[in-house]
């Protein structure tokens, strides 16, 4: 009888495939198993795919290892169940839900102890870590708890979930989004301003309070009603600095990108790569675009548009495109007869904003932060001006500044290649040209109808020049592949196309401005020079009555490259006849602001007398003609003066002229990397007058202002606390001082690894700190490491 | 919980496509960081734009939405480097990732897509077997060795090795099928939107 042989049953090859058998029984399986029955369907598995898992599974084990560093381990908390009403979070038991965004859910709760009273618990969602939110709230917790103001609602505590997610306690404010309750009331618009002032003012308390918002929007500014006035209050300040910074830091995946602001209240810079570096200006620009919205009834671009086509092109429109002027917006709103909600008749409403608010709110939401209202509360002042009908601050941009802000935004785009410097370059003439007629027509309603054909005429002939310009790129793009934006300008300007120019000067100056800046921006300033000085001595040809401040312009441009080439003598001739130039039309404070130059070059001579008096003659003007948004420019002045009279051994005036700066800055600006900067002059002030402990308390301010806007371990941080550590040492706290100098240097280590010059300095100081507690060997090795770092950097520049 | 259900299908959805977007774009050129910072900002956009119901998936697949964010997003990158100057080649470089597609670039991104499915898949199912099998499934599979060569190497009858690797490459068809992109598709719109409110 033949022995039936015995067929492996599915159980027992289930368990042999998942390594369940012991290695005889496995043995003695694979002994039964039959050749042939196993032809293999392979259908629809890519043999050649297949063959490429290996290197599939390596570039999956990178992406892994590069977005676990991003990560840095945080769990996923926000895959963890809800809370519910009646859990008890710490001291606070839950009451109802009454918000929930992209941030998590907001609760009325119930606090018990040491009051009982209703409270708002914000939850928040994100797979972020707890403890380090919970620290950086920490850190904003003193200046939280110091505001009082009837328009913030103030955060009262912070802590964790038993499940580990960061939660935060607020006054509960019964109220609704600023901008639905202007729609609902139907407020008009000098109801709409005041709250708007008011906000302001609750915003401008906290900056001097150093506690930015950063997250400016209507849902968080709640208005109720109190007696039948309308009161506004701002919640979640110092919320988003807790929550947000971490996002840049590692949570940069996937779906978080609610974590980033509200998009259309996002300043440029907060939507730029690097946004490390965001101020209170960048609260300024989420209230004009508030402003915008409350006066138009839709913030200057559309929420929906622009998420629409993705995260980039979001991001370009915050950086790049200006919306137009609330006036403009609200008549082309009528003309196709969308519905905007407001009470106000929109013709009238239109004619109202067309005279200054317009520049009000577009001064409010500049790209370019430098050219916004520097404060809150300028922009809150402006506002009131305007109430009472007096003159805004802000004010129509000049043709000029305009180029110079069209120039300054495309200048990534003009290195990326041949054809972005042309388009620029059209693009530059073309928006000059018109913004300039657009700027002449306004200004002087009566024009000849001549006269703007001629500029029609020169605007015509630029836009021609660019063409030739691309031609000659087009030309040597398909000889060469190696045709670089240097040598299509080189082969530009060096071309036939100035004749042709030759009998109309006014266009060839415009040109050659472009072209010299163009150089400029390639870090040619000999070539720039050439074609700018080539341009004003055109320009003072053509010019005539007012477009003499362009020649203004023009030699302020020739004088600055002058400058940067190091030949001071030419850059400071050159400014004292633009100064004259100024003087003549009447403008004091670009004489004030160009005087103020000279006395830097005057200074940079060594001709101290000189700088000085021209100096101090500037600072009077600018003082005179001061008005809000003009700090940085008489912060400037200050710090030059009493730079100057330092060097002239005026040491007392110098310090009192220091302490008025760092004042000033700390009354206007609030928390802003200048006071950082104007406190740690005087700081250094203060030592070197010899007043170590005032200068001591100084520089630990200036400390904490860095630290509002750069992470420990930059090169300012670790400079203003190597300097703190000098004063020490200048008391004799030796002990202090050294742990000090120790700190900043390993912070700065791990910023920058050791090959960086500022180890080297700081190793310095170190040692200089050891000799003085008798350490010599120490501080002998601490040197011997300096010197070697100092040889190997000239070995290998740094770029 | 609907939750959880909807956090497979991202996660399950990021497991394949985030590798996806790395590799193609080192293929591109770009370092390993920027490699991961471009294929999570692509992320971020899909997620925007499912957000906002303004991807339409009638358009098409992820996969070829996806392809043109990348590419964007490569060009992107590029063009914020602020290098002095960008030599044309570079500049045509350029031109030639934003340009439309080429068929060897559509051709690259979809073989790598499905090494990354079966990459994916294997990573998912080599917990469910032992390492001799897993073994003889690799040998002959994807190293195309004989069953005989690595029927001595693992000390198992080639027979036993053919079993082997049937079995596995069962469970791994499986697998790769079970990937329903158009559930995906559905289950991240949800969720986005409920989350962009």
């Amino acid at each position: 009888m033949p022995e039936e042989t015995p067929v492996p049953d599915e159980a027992a090859i289930e368990a042999w495939l998942a390594g369940r058998l012991s290695p005889d029984e496995a043995e003695a399986l694979e002994r039964l198993m039959a050749v042939g029955n196993f032809a293999v369907d392979e259908d629809g598995i890519d043999a050649r795919a297949l063959r490429a898992v290996p290197k599939a599974e390596a570039i999956r084990k990178q992406a892994l290892l590069e977005t676990q560093q991003r990560i840095g381990g945080s769990s996923r908390t926000s895959d963890l169940a809800m809370e519910s009403p009646g859990e008890l979070i710490g001291r606070y038991r839950l009451v109802e839900r009454i918000g929930r965004g992209g941030f998590g859910d907001v609760w009325r709760a119930e606090q018990t102890e040491p009051i009982k009273r209703f409270v708002a618990l914000k939850v928040i969602k994100l797979g972020m870590d707890t403890e380090e939110v919970l620290a950086r709230f920490d850190a904003e917790r003193q200046a939280l708890a110091i505001m009082e103001h009837p328009n913030i609602a103030t955060v009262l505590d912070a802590g964790a979930t038993e499940t580990g997610r960061p939660f935060f306690v607020m006054e509960l404010v019964d109220g609704v989004p600023i901008d639905r309750y202007c729609e609902e009331r139907e407020l008009g618009t000098r109801q709409r301003l005041e709250l708007f002032a008011a906000v302001c003012s609750a915003v401008q308390h906290a900056h001097h309070k150093a506690v930015m918002h950063r997250d400016l929007k209507p849902s968080n500014i709640l208005v109720s009603d109190h007696n039948g006035y309308a009161v506004p209050k701002v919640i979640d300040f110092g919320l988003a600095k807790a929550t947000t910074q971490s996002l840049t830091e590692h949570t940069r995946l996937t779906r978080n990108e609610q974590l980033m602001g509200t998009p259309a209240y996002m300043s440029p810079e907060q939507a730029s790569a690097t946004s490390s570096d965001v101020d209170t200006r960048s609260d300024v620009y989420s209230l004009g675009v508030l402003l915008y919205e409350l006066l138009t009834g839709a913030p200057p671009f559309d929420p929906d548009e622009l998420v629409a086509d993705g995260y980039e092109e979001m991001m370009r429109i915050i950086r790049e495109v200006d919306p137009p002027v609330p006036s403009a917006r609200l008549r082309s709103q009528s003309a196709s007869g969308s519905k905007s909600g407001r009470s106000l008749s929109e013709e009238s409403l239109s004619k109202l904003l067309r005279q200054d608010l317009d520049w009000v709110v577009m001064r409010a939401i500049e790209k370019d932060r430098e050219q916004r209202y520097q404060s809150v509360g300028a922009l809150g002042d402006d506002v009131l001006r305007y109430l009472e009908g007096q003159p805004v601050s802000a004010v129509a941009p000049s043709a000029g500044y305009r180029l110079a802000k069209f120039y300054r935004r495309n200048k990534a785009g003009v290195l990326a290649g041949a054809a972005m410097v042309g388009l620029l370059v059209a693009g530059t003439a073309v928006s000059t040209w018109q913004a300039w007629r657009a700027k002449k027509n306004e200004a002087r309603a009566v024009k000849s109808e001549s006269a703007a054909l001629e500029e029609t005429e020169k605007a015509r002939r630029l836009v021609q020049m660019v063409k030739v310009m691309l031609d000659s790129a087009d030309a040597n793009n398909r000889s060469s592949p190696n045709y670089t934006v240097r040598e299509m300008l080189d082969d530009f300007s060096r071309g036939r196309m100035w004749e042709q120019l030759a009998d109309d000067p006014a266009v060839e100056a415009e040109l050659r401005g472009i072209v010299a800046s163009c150089y400029q921006s390639l870090g040619r300033d000999e070539e720039a020079l050439e074609h700018a000085a080539r341009g004003l001595v055109l320009r003072r040809e053509s010019a005539t009555g007012a477009d003499k401040l362009k020649v203004a312009d023009d030699i302020a441009n020739v004088a600055n490259l002058h400058y940067s080439l190091g030949d001071l003598d030419q850059a400071s001739l050159l400014l004292e006849e633009g100064m004259a130039i100024e003087h003549q039309l009447g403008d004091i404070k670009r004489v004030a602001r160009t005087s103020m130059t000279l006395s830097k070059i005057y200074a940079g001579e060594g001709k101290f007398d000189l700088a000085e008096k021209t100096a101090r003659a500037s600072l009077k003007l600018q003082e005179q003609q001061f008005q809000p948004g003009d700090h940085d420019y008489l912060l400037d002045a200050r710090s030059t003066l009493a730079l100057i009279l330092r060097k002239q051994d005026k040491s007392e005036e110098s310090l009192a002229l220091y302490r008025q700066t760092a004042a000033d800055a700390r009354r206007d600006l609030g928390v802003h990397p200048r006071t950082a900067g104007a406190v740690h002059n005087l700081a250094t002030a203060l030592r070197v007058a010899g007043q170590p402990v005032e200068a001591e308390k100084a520089f630990k301010e200036a400390i904490q202002l860095r630290l509002q806007f750069l992470e420990p371990g930059d090169s300012k941080v670790c400079m203003t606390i190597h300097s703190l550590a000098q004063a020490l040492e200048d008391q004799g706290r030796l002990d202090e001082a050294e742990a000090l100098h120790r700190k900043a240097l390993a912070d700065r280590i791990e910023k920058t690894g050791k090959a960086h010059i500022d180890i080297a300095r700081a190793q310095y100081w170190l040692a200089d700190n050891l000799e003085k507690q008798n350490r010599i060997d120490e501080a002998d090795a601490y040197r011997r490491e300096a010197e070697a770092l100092v040889e190997q950097m000239q070995e290998t520049p740094q770029p | 919980m609907q939750d959880t259900e909807d956090q497979d299908s991202w996660a399950e959805f990021s497991e394949v496509y985030m590798p996806l977007i790395f590799g193609f774009c080192i293929k591109r050129g770009l370092k390993r960081a920027d490699a991961a910072d471009v294929a999570q900002e692509v992320m971020r956009s899909l997620s925007l734009a499912l957000g906002k119901a303004q991807y339409d998936p009638q358009r098409g697949k992820f996969r070829a939405w996806l392809f043109t964010a990348v590419r964007n997003a490569i060009s992107t990158h590029y063009r914020k480097q602020e290098r002095v100057p960008l030599s044309v080649a570079e500049t045509t470089l350029l031109e030639y990732v934003s340009a439309t597609p080429s068929h060897e670039d559509e051709e690259t991104w979809e073989h790598d897509y499905q090494s990354q499915v079966l990459a994916w898949a294997m990573e998912k199912i080599r917990p469910e077997f032992a390492d001799r099998i897993w073994r003889a499934f690799e040998a002959t599979v994807i190293e195309e060795l004989s069953a005989k060569e690595i029927s001595k190497e693992i000390n198992m009858s080639p027979n036993a090795v053919w079993v082997a690797r049937h079995r596995v490459m069962k469970r791994l068809k499986e697998k790769v099928h079970s990937i329903d992109e158009g559930k995906w598709e559905q289950e991240m719109i949800r969720e986005c939107q409920s989350q962009a409110m």
